[in-house]
């Protein structure tokens, strides 16, 4: 079955450096993808929103892939989990199938369960496969220590995503550890990053994301190597609003942010602390093959305008560390 | 003169169009920023006189040759609408320059300058015919090929479509009965062949009916060897000079000859009048009409292409922006690319707000910017449409005008913010893209979408706290609506082990969770086992909710914790948005 690519609004919002990260390492090992462009979004936002929505448009992406005889490969964890559950939900219920075929019935489209959706880590395991991968890679990352994150939706809910073992993962870390890197034990490695939380409750957003940073670090992690591109955006999102916070409590940068130095009270004693970078996945495999960083797009997620703290008026939040 | 007054006017009416237009692009407003009209036409003048002098004016000069004047985003995304656009535009323009404006024209650049001679003749009509190849393309594109991805045509789109149509087929239709024309041909003859008697004019009309397409009812086929002969004689003296054959006038001879046989009752000042007057006011009506119509694209999208290869929202002054937003607004032709490419589109199959495709959504904000109070209603309508967006910025990428749409969408769902009616779509990940631009957000308003969200919810559901002593079913069937996928029965096998409270991470952020979360998740459960829809529905938890799977992974019992999480705020959201709308549609 041939491949086709499956795009992430959020990622090509954002991270789309990610998705073109994606497409350069693929060529390079010369893995045959196709570039997909009339599918639209997965409907992981419309899940508690408008349930027939999210299976319908998970279902036309299915359909449409099914058309062209392809599986569908996506390098966003929440896009793959998404398209896992209305795949499996589709397989065994059948009112819904047959709402969706008579939906999809006017575009000539119609799902049958032939089509599955990929992540890109998957497709890299069984083609090229870890000693090809070896042999192809420079292992110029040789004794880097990762922090590998899955993600929630690559791993949960297990009985239908599928992707690997719920509670002690391994393939993800297969693979970064095929570059030469070294993957660390972390005690918040199966833990959510908080990214769906952003813009309805960011101080528990961040906070998550930041007990994972903390985290990574007290495990000596060099770097956190995420399988999702929104949880790439949300741990480098949360590490530049962290530092510049941090800084305006040590009056390092602006003085505007004065008097909320004692609402904060930083329980973290340097930057350091915190300060741990992120790459997608892809970006750390495009390293190790010797492509260009700046094509890789490392170091690409700059916000134009510095972040405000986010512990607004009510100091920070209970149990936070 | 009448006539030459008429085109003054409408040139006038034109002129007064687009400064009006122009007008509204510095008093109309989006967004909570406020500027007054003078401060914005400062800023813009201040903003283009300065790009004239840096370095940024190569970037225009290129943006100019490349978007402009080639089109290369449209020919990106679109390379049939790229061909149509300039078989439309090139043949109209040249049709402009060549025969509307011609005999004052093509004076000036050629010495022999006849309407009935080659080139001119022939290029008319060629000119014509890409015209008629371009509007033949939207024609069948739009009305014949039924393809679900393009969004519906509007009244504008047929605007513009009927007047090109009626300019190009009246102008034909002149053509050819003029080509047939007996009473022409003699007027001409009169006037030119001075010299000849009735027998050479005779063989000289047989010779036009033969060569030129006359239709005359004196003369019958067929005509003998020696009268053409002499009357390409007499042609030749008194006509060719004038005359290229008229076969070259193709696209006209071709109608000439399927009009043939009524040529003769066509044949008259009162149909020729009438056909030059159609084709002269449509003309006219088109040139008047035009700032009010998507021609006036004509103007914009040059505007919108250029300001847009030099501005960039970090570092422009905003009230810039929002000039150039409302300019954006002008520009936009109704093409539909951005709705082809939208990654919702789909939804607007089953969900029919016309707001959820961003062409027909752009299309509403025309109201909302021109400041006019937009009705309840028709906030809410536009409101929900904007926020189904997943702003994933493919929209922005691929306008062939390059409108910066997702920077308009959020401009647009600030603005709507700021009018108070509660939206509960907010309540999912679509937030993440307002949360990501929480700097360009006013910090009072940041959180208000969020807690109106959830006061609408708890105030929905307040009324199921009153005991009623009376046994309702539909308590009972809350969750057993259609499409919820989960049942009431999917918790029945909680005994409340908390393992799925261990687990939260969501728990483990407060240091008093019960207290602030209102439920924990295993208490959740319980509350839908007892059906507790008030205390459900406006509890924290409910709406913190990661969808991490944590729980549902965990339960012992098998319980879909979390898929039952997104059912539950399936039917909040449903049940209170419906009751939203109706009851503002019942306050009107």
């Amino acid at each position: 079955m041939s491949l086709v690519f499956f795009p992430c609004c959020v990622a090509s919002a954002f991270v789309d450096h990610a998705q073109i990260a994606a497409r350069l390492v693929v060529d390079k090992l010369g893995v045959q993808i196709e570039d997909g462009t009339e599918f639209n979004c997965c409907g992981y936002p419309y899940k508690g929103i408008d349930f027939q929505a999210f299976i319908l448009l998970s279902g036309r992406n299915l359909a449409l892939a099914e058309k062209n005889g392809a599986d569908l490969v996506t390098t966003c964890g929440c896009c793959y989990g998404t398209t896992k559950q209305v795949e499996s939900i589709l397989k065994h219920d059948v009112s819904m199938s047959d709402y969706v075929n008579n939906a999809l019935k006017r575009e000539g489209l119609a799902y049958k369960g032939k089509s599955t959706v990929k992540h890109l880590i998957e497709v890299l395991l069984a083609n090229p496969g870890i000693p090809n991968l070896k042999a192809r890679l420079d292992r110029s990352q040789r004794g880097l220590r990762v922090a590998t994150h899955y993600g929630c939706k690559l791993l949960r809910p297990s009985d239908v995503v599928g992707f690997d073992s719920p509670f002690s993962p391994s393939r993800f870390d297969q693979l970064v550890e095929a570059t030469g890197a070294v993957t660390v034990p972390w005690s918040e490695k199966l833990e959510c990053c908080g990214a769906p939380l952003i813009g309805i409750n960011d101080t528990t957003s961040q906070l998550l994301a930041k007990k994972k940073l903390e985290s990574a670090r007290q495990a000596k992690a060099d770097l956190i190597c995420t399988a999702c591109p929104c949880c790439y955006l949300q741990f480098e999102r949360t590490r530049e609003s962290l530092t510049f916070e941090y800084e305006s409590v040590h009056q390092v940068v602006l003085p505007r942010f004065k008097f909320e130095r004692t609402k904060m009270a930083l329980s973290f004693d340097s930057v350091r602390d915190f300060n741990v970078p992120s790459l997608a996945y892809v970006q750390l495999i495009g390293l190790a093959l010797g492509l260009d960083e700046g094509a890789l797009g490392i170091g690409a997620i700059k916000f134009t305008t510095a972040l405000r703290p986010c512990h607004q008026a009510g100091g920070m939040p209970a149990g936070a560390h | 003169m009448p006539k030459a007054a008429l085109v003054y006017i409408s040139l006038l009416i034109c002129c007064a169009g687009i400064a009006y237009k122009v007008s509204t692009w510095f008093r109309y407003s989006l967004g909570s920023a406020k500027f007054t009209v003078q401060s914005r036409v400062f800023a813009a003048a201040r903003g283009m006189w300065q790009t004239l002098w840096s370095r940024q004016f190569l970037t225009i000069l290129k943006a100019f040759f490349l978007n402009v004047l080639f089109q290369a985003r449209l020919l990106r995304v679109a390379p049939l609408k790229w061909a149509t656009h300039f078989l439309i535009l090139g043949g109209f323009m040249m049709l402009l320059l060549m025969h509307a404006l011609g005999r004052y024209l093509n004076p000036l650049i050629f010495s022999n300058y006849y309407s009935t001679l080659n080139p001119f003749l022939f290029l008319r009509n060629f000119f014509g015919v890409m015209v008629f190849i371009g509007l033949g393309i939207a024609l069948f594109n739009r009305f014949i090929r039924r393809d679900p991805a393009r969004p519906p045509t509007s009244f504008m789109d047929i605007y513009a479509l009927a007047i090109f149509a009626a300019i190009m087929v009246s102008g034909i239709a002149l053509e050819s009965v003029k080509i047939t024309s007996v009473s022409v041909f003699r007027e001409m003859a009169d006037e030119y062949a001075t010299g000849e008697d009735q027998a050479s004019l005779k063989s000289l009309e047989a010779y036009w009916v033969e060569n030129y397409g006359v239709v005359s009812p004196g003369l019958a086929r067929p005509f003998g060897p020696e009268s053409l002969a002499e009357g390409k004689v007499v042609h030749s003296v008194n006509c060719a000079q004038c005359h290229s054959p008229a076969r070259w006038a193709f696209m006209d001879y071709g109608v000439s000859r399927l009009i043939t046989p009524v040529a003769v009752y066509l044949d008259g000042d009162g149909v020729r009048s009438t056909l030059y007057y159609i084709h002269f006011f449509v003309c006219l009506f088109g040139l008047a009409y035009l700032p009010f119509s998507k021609v006036f694209h004509l103007f914009t999208c040059p505007i919108c292409l250029l300001a847009n290869a030099v501005m960039d929202r970090s570092l422009s002054n905003p009230a810039n922006l929002m000039t150039k937003q409302i300019l954006e607004l002008d520009a936009c032709t109704h093409c539909g690319v951005c709705t082809r490419n939208c990654s919702m589109a789909f939804i607007h199959r089953i969900i029919p707000n016309a707001n959820i495709l961003p062409s027909e959504r752009l299309a509403s904000l025309k109201l909302l910017a021109s400041g006019q109070e937009l009705s309840v209603r028709d906030s809410l309508v536009i409101q929900d449409g904007l926020n189904l967006c997943t702003n994933c910025k493919q929209c922005t990428l691929v306008c062939p005008v390059g409108i910066n749409l997702q920077d308009l969408w959020f401009s647009v769902r600030e603005t709507l913010v700021g009018r108070g009616i509660p939206n509960l779509l907010v309540l999912s990940p679509l937030s993440i893209y307002r949360g990501m631009r929480k700097d360009d957000i006013e910090i009072t308003c940041y959180s208000r979408p969020i807690s109106q969200a959830r006061k609408a919810i708890a105030d929905e559901f307040e009324s199921s706290r009153q005991s009623k002593g009376v046994y309702e079913p539909e308590e009972e069937r809350v969750l057993d609506a259609p499409g919820i996928h989960l049942g009431q029965n999917a918790c029945a096998g909680c005994f409340m082990c908390m393992t799925c409270t261990n687990a939260c991470p969501i728990v483990r952020t407060h240091e008093h969770p019960s207290a602030d979360l209102d439920l924990l998740p295993h208490q959740l459960m319980q509350a839908v086992k007892l059906r507790l829809w008030d205390v459900v529905f406006s509890s924290k938890m409910l709406w913190e909710c990661l969808g991490c799977y944590k729980c549902q992974e965990f339960c012992p019992m098998g319980v879909p914790a979390t898929d039952l999480i997104f059912a539950l705020r399936n039917v909040a959201i449903s049940r209170t948005s419906r009751n939203i709308f109706q009851k503002t549609l019942e306050t009107l």
